[in-house]
């Protein structure tokens, strides 16, 4: 498993650099089983802390990977590739969970509960109470903390990173983790 | 008051680590799958066919229709059980034929008839000619 305390810039701009010449090259498939290789296990995690349960996470990288083989042709360098790469599996995470949303608000439940559920129900989940208290505490903040907070904290992305990936100022970004800090903690100060 | 001060998420680093797991090979098997351009492109007779379909059940619907219609249109013998349940149907046709039945008369009165009426009535030949 992929250790999150690596700077990740560094460590995906060697593989990127390879994929983009590929890429320019005009070795298009190869280039994008470049991106299967170096990215399928960084994106379903990431994609896999929304939406919690591993079914929904695997239909939602599928169309992840679609969206890249498509939008391909149209990434320029001025963007590096691994933040480009995140900015496209965040983009449909966030349209996935406002479906969720609309279907919750329909049914009468609130998304954040039918999520919550998904980790109780979840039978690819390994972890203690304070792990599953915490992804449940993730799952109530709103969606821009949800997505700096998961980043951030998970990730341990660079807030520079975060910004290309979701267009937001850098202040703006920290401001949003500090929120989302303090929630979670007192969420979880409440167990002890 | 000091539990409440307690940082959790950096007292217990090990919260950073995933708590899901996945199935057993589920990355080589989505690597190994996971290739869009692989997908066969489908042919114009393919693209058509799901369009083809629809029409043929569409005429198909329509013959059926048709004939179900003309067959259950046609004119067939009448028993007398028929006739009874089919003359208590056109009773208020009947009624209205009755009612008007002199108007509807007039409208088949030939022109020899007004003639020979009007001839009758005391109008001259001249009369009737410049009239016309």
């Amino acid at each position: 498993m992929f250790n999150p305390s690596v700077d990740l810039s560094v460590l995906f701009n060697v593989t990127d650099d390879k994929i983009i010449e590929l890429y320019s090259c005009g070795r298009q498939e190869e280039a994008f089983n470049g991106i299967v290789d170096a990215y399928t296990e960084r994106l379903y995690w990431h994609v896999r802390r929304f939406l919690c349960s591993h079914d929904d996470s695997n239909d939602l990288l599928q169309d992840i990977f679609i969206k890249i083989w498509t939008a391909l042709p149209t990434f320029r360098q001025e963007a590096r590739l691994y933040t480009w790469l995140y900015r496209i599996a965040t983009n449909e995470v966030l349209n996935y969970l406002r479906k969720q949303k609309v279907k919750a608000f329909i049914s009468l439940d609130s998304a954040s509960g039918i999520l919550e559920r998904k980790i109780d129900e979840d039978a690819y989940f390994n972890g203690d109470e304070l792990q599953r208290e915490l992804h449940k505490a993730i799952q109530r903040l709103p969606e821009k903390q949800r997505i700096v907070f998961s980043l951030r904290y998970f990730d341990e992305m660079k807030y520079e990173d975060i910004s290309e990936i979701t267009d937001t100022s850098v202040g703006a970004l920290k401001a949003s983790y500090h929120h989302a800090y303090n929630k979670v903690k007192s969420d979880l100060q409440k167990l002890f | 008051m000091e539990k409440n001060n307690r940082d959790i998420l950096s007292e217990k680093p090990y919260l950073k680590e995933t708590p899901y797991s996945v199935p057993e090979g589920y990355f080589e098997a989505f690597k190994a799958n996971a290739a869009p351009y692989q997908a066969k492109s489908i042919s114009l007779a393919g693209r058509l066919v799901p369009y083809i379909s629809m029409a043929a059940m569409f005429i198909f619907l329509l013959t059926v229709g048709t004939l179900f219609l003309q067959k259950t249109s046609s004119p067939e013998m009448m028993t007398q059980e028929d006739y009874l349940v089919f003359s208590g149907d056109m009773m208020n046709t009947v009624g209205y034929e009755m009612e008007y039945g002199d108007e509807i008369a007039d409208a088949e009165i030939a022109n020899e008839d007004i003639i020979n009426y009007l001839i009758y009535s005391g109008v001259t030949l001249e009369e009737i000619e410049l009239s016309k």
